[in-house]
C-alpha cells in the first residue's frame, strides 16, 4: 500500500544555504523560519531554528515547539549545548549537542535517578573516554557508584552472546531497577546497551553518549535498539527510549576517517527523504565536513537530529512515516548480512543501498536523471561506495531482503524517491520488474 | 518505604461463600456486589465500585466480567451451544484484552481467530504439550481460515530450559519461516512456555502480537495474565524480560485433564496467595473446597480460575508496571525464587517454592507482630491439604537465601522490600521498613545452616 510521505518534507528559508556557503563568518547568527507543510490545509509551524555556535547562548530547539527558549547552562562558560527535544509526551527527552559536554557533569547527572550506573562501552572507546565519563557521573556526586563492561568492538559482536555479558555484569554487580545504563560508543554499543536496558529486570533507565557520526546523527536518537541474528540485521530488539542523548562533538576528534564518512551516509539520507535544503547545504559543504570543520559538523549533527526527532515524535513505532528513515537500508542490510557483519560499515552499505534505491526510482520513472547524478556525486565526494560489493548476488539480495522488517504479510515494501529532490514514498506497490532490473544492473550474478 | 496495600482488599458479600459451601446447586446464579475500598491518600472519600461478579457455569450464558466495569453484559458465543466462555477483562485502555475461561474453548475456533490479524502464526510449545494439544490448536487456527498458515517450534519441557539458549530457538524458527511484523506467536503450555514465548514476541522484530493458551493451573490462574515475560539467568529468576501484554488469553479448562497432580498442586499455591493478599472470602472458600479442588471438581476448578483471574486482572490494570500494588502478587516469591535458584531450576516447581516461601513470609510477619497465630495455622493447614511444602529444602542455607534475595527485582537502591501480611487475613504490605532481626530469625528458623 503506497504511503506517500513527500508531504512531510521540511523546508527552510534559503538564507541558510547562502550564509554557510560563503567563507565562514563566526559571528553569524541567523534566525530561520521552519515550516512543516502537510498536504491538507495549512502549515504546521515548527518554530525557529537558530544556528548555534560555541560561545553563544544555546537555543532549545523543539521539533514540535512553537518558540525558542534561551538557556544558559551551568558553571562552564564555554560551549553551552544546543538542545533538540524529542517530543514523546511524558517520555520526551533532550539531545544535547556541543563541544566539551562531557566536562559539564551536571548535564549527565541530571538524568541519573538511582545510585548505581553501568557504563557499556568497547575496547576502542574505553581507553579514550571511560575515565572522563566516570568522572562526569561522579564528580560532586558521592552517592553514585559506577561499574563498567567493555565489549569487543564491531558489528560482528552485535549479537546475543555479547549481550549476555552486559546482563552478567549487571547481575554480578547487583544492580537493581533504579540503576542507569550508559551507552558510550557508536551504533553497535548504543543498540546493544539500549536493548540490554530494555530487558534487564524488564526495563531500567539508560543514557546515550554516542561517539561516532553515525550514532550522533542517527542511531542514538529514537529508541530503536537490538542485536543482529545471523540471518538478518536487527531482527531481535525493542523500541526503548533513553533518558537523554549527550553528543559531545569533541569525541569525533578520535574518530577515523572511514567511520566519519560512514556516518555521512545518514546525513545525506535526511536530505533525500525530507530536507532538500539540507541536501543543498551538504552539496556546498561536503569538503568542509570531510575536513572536519567544527561548525559544519555541528550544524550537520544538529540538523540531522532535528529531522530524526521530528519523525520519531510523529511515528515512534514505525507504522508509516518512520520507515522513510530506512532509505537505502533494505539493500544496505542485505549487503551487510551477505558480506558478513563488519566487513563493510553500516553507512557504506547504506550508501550503496541508496544508489540502488535511487536507480530503481529512476527506472520506475519517479525521479529524473539529475537526482541520480547528484546522489552519485555527493557520495563520491564523501568517499562512500556507489555500488554493492561484487560478491553479492541477486539471490543473496533477495533472500536477505525477504526477512527485512518492512515486509508485511509477505509484501516487500521499500523507500523510493519520487518527485523533486527531498520527496520519497514508502510502498509495496511498484513494478517488480524494476526491482529485478536494478538488482541485475548492480550484481555480477 | 512502607506502602500499605491492605487498603486494596476487595470484599464480596458473604452470599458467595454460603452458596458454594453447601452441596453444589447447578442452577445457582447469584449477583454479588464488589467494592474496592481505598484508604490511602487521595482516596479519602467513597468507594471504587468494581461492578458485579456473577457465578458462571457451563451451560449458562456467559457474563463479561470487567474488573473496572460497572455493568455486566450478556454475551452469547458463536455457533457452539456448549460451554459459552466466561470472560474476564484486563482493563488497560486501548491495550485491554479478554481472558476466556471455559471447557472446550479450543473447539471454538472463532475465539482464537478473532485475535489473529496477520497471515502467519508461530505456535511455541514443548515436548510434553505438543503431542496432546498442538493439532487441536492448529485446527482451531486454520479451520475455515485458508489464509492463515501455522508454524511451530517445540522446546524441551521445564524450568531449566527457561533461558537464552532455548529462547534463541524461537527466533531461529521465526526467521527461517520468514515471519514478519504482522505475524502472531501463540504460547501453548505452562508458565515457562508462556514467559518465553511472550518475551520472544516482545523482542522479535522489536515486537509482534501474541496469544496465551495456558495449559497448567499455574499459568491459567496467574502467569498467562498480566504481561510479565522473560527468562531466567543462572544467578536469578526472571532477570531478563519485558512487560508485554497478549492479545488475549484462552483458558480451556479441559487441558487440565492431562495435568499431573504435582503440577496441579503447584498452581494452587498462587490461588492461595490471592486469598492471603487481598481476598479473604476467596481464602475461606478455598478452605471449604480444597479437597474438591484436589479432586479436580470441574466447577470448583473453574471458579478458582475465574476468581484468581479477576484478582489478577484488577491488580494489573491498576499497576501494570509494578510501581507498588502489583508487587503484592509476589507474596512468598522472594523466598520462593531463592529456593528455585538455590536448588537449581526445575528441582522444585515454582508453586512448591512459592508455598514454602509463603510460610516463611507468614512466619516473619508473625515475628514482627503484624499477624496473629491463627493466620499462621490456617496458612500451614491449607498448604498441607494442597500437598504443598511448608518449609524450604534442607540444602538451602541462610547464605544462599541472602545472596539470591540480594538480586531480587524488588530491591530498590539496595533496600530489600518484601510482601508481608499485616492485620486480619486478606491484608498485606509491600515494604522495606521492617526489623532486619525478624528476617534473620525467620531464616535461622527455617534453615539448617
Amino acid at each position: 500500500m503506497a504511503c506517500t510521505t513527500n508531504t512531510f518534507s521540511l523546508s527552510l528559508s534559503s538564507k541558510l544555504n547562502t550564509n554557510f556557503s560563503s567563507d565562514s563568518n563566526p559571528k553569524l547568527n541567523k534566525h530561520l523560519f521552519v515550516t512543516l507543510r502537510a498536504s491538507g490545509s495549512g502549515e504546521l509551524n515548527l518554530g525557529r531554528l537558530v544556528l548555534s555556535r560555541p560561545g553563544q547562548l544555546s537555543r532549545r530547539v523543539c521539533a514540535n515547539a512553537t518558540q525558542v527558549m534561551d538557556q544558559s547552562v551551568g558553571e562552564k562558560s564555554s560551549a553551552a549545548p544546543t538542545i533538540v527535544d524529542v517530543d514523546l509526551g511524558n517520555r520526551s527527552y533532550p539531545i544535547y549537542i556541543g563541544s566539551g559536554l562531557l566536562d559539564q557533569h551536571e548535564l549527565l547527572q541530571k538524568h541519573v535517578h538511582g545510585k548505581k550506573i553501568l557504563v557499556v562501552t568497547n575496547t576502542t572507546i574505553a581507553p579514550l573516554y571511560l575515565d572522563k565519563v566516570v568522572d562526569a557521573l561522579t564528580r560532586g556526586n558521592p552517592n553514585v557508584s559506577v561499574e563498567n563492561v567493555i565489549l569487543p568492538e564491531g558489528e560482528k559482536y552485535k549479537n546475543m552472546e555479547t549481550l549476555m555479558k552486559v546482563f552478567d555484569k549487571a547481575i554480578e554487580s547487583r544492580l537493581d531497577r533504579r540503576c542507569t545504563f550508559v551507552a558510550l560508543g557508536g551504533g553497535v554499543i548504543g543498540d546493544m546497551c539500549g536493548f540490554a536496558a530494555a530487558s534487564f529486570l524488564r526495563g531500567v533507565n539508560f543514557i546515550q553518549i554516542p561517539t561516532t557520526v553515525m550514532a550522533q546523527v542517527d542511531s542514538s536518537v529514537g529508541g530503536k535498539t537490538g542485536i543482529n541474528h545471523p540471518l538478518g540485521k536487527n531482527l531481535i530488539g525493542a523500541f526503548y527510549q533513553p533518558q537523554c542523548v549527550l553528543v559531545d562533538t569533541d569525541t569525533l576528534d578520535t574518530l577515523p576517517d572511514r567511520e566519519l564518512a560512514s556516518g555521512l551516509a545518514e546525513v545525506i539520507k535526511y536530505g533525500l527523504i525530507r530536507d532538500a535544503e539540507f541536501f543543498e547545504w551538504q552539496e556546498k559543504n561536503m569538503e568542509k565536513l570531510m575536513a572536519r570543520d567544527p561548525d559544519a559538523l555541528a550544524y550537520a549533527i544538529k540538523r540531522s537530529c532535528e529531522n530524526k526527532a521530528e519523525v520519531v515524535s510523529l511515528d515512534e513505532k514505525e507504522s508509516g512515516l518512520r520507515a522513510t528513515l530506512n532509505l537505502g537500508h533494505t539493500f544496505g542490510h542485505a549487503i551487510e548480512t551477505g558480506l558478513g557483519y563488519g566487513e563493510w560499515l553500516h553507512g557504506e552499505a547504506v550508501a550503496a543501498g541508496t544508489v540502488m534505491a535511487v536507480d530503481m526510482s529512476y527506472r520506475l520513472g519517479w525521479i529524473d536523471s539529475s537526482i541520480v547524478k547528484r546522489v552519485n556525486d555527493i557520495l563520491v565526494r564523501a568517499k562512500l561506495p556507489t555500488a554493492p560489493p561484487e560478491t553479492l548476488t541477486m539471490e543473496m539480495f533477495k533472500s536477505v531482503m525477504a526477512v527485512d522488517k518492512k515486509v508485511a504479510d509477505g509484501l516487500l515494501r521499500l523507500i523510493l524517491l519520487k518527485g523533486p529532490l527531498g520527496n520519497c514514498v514508502f510502498t509495496g506497490e511498484y513494478d517488480r520488474k524494476a526491482l529485478d532490473d536494478t538488482l541485475a544492473a548492480f550484481c555480477k550474478s
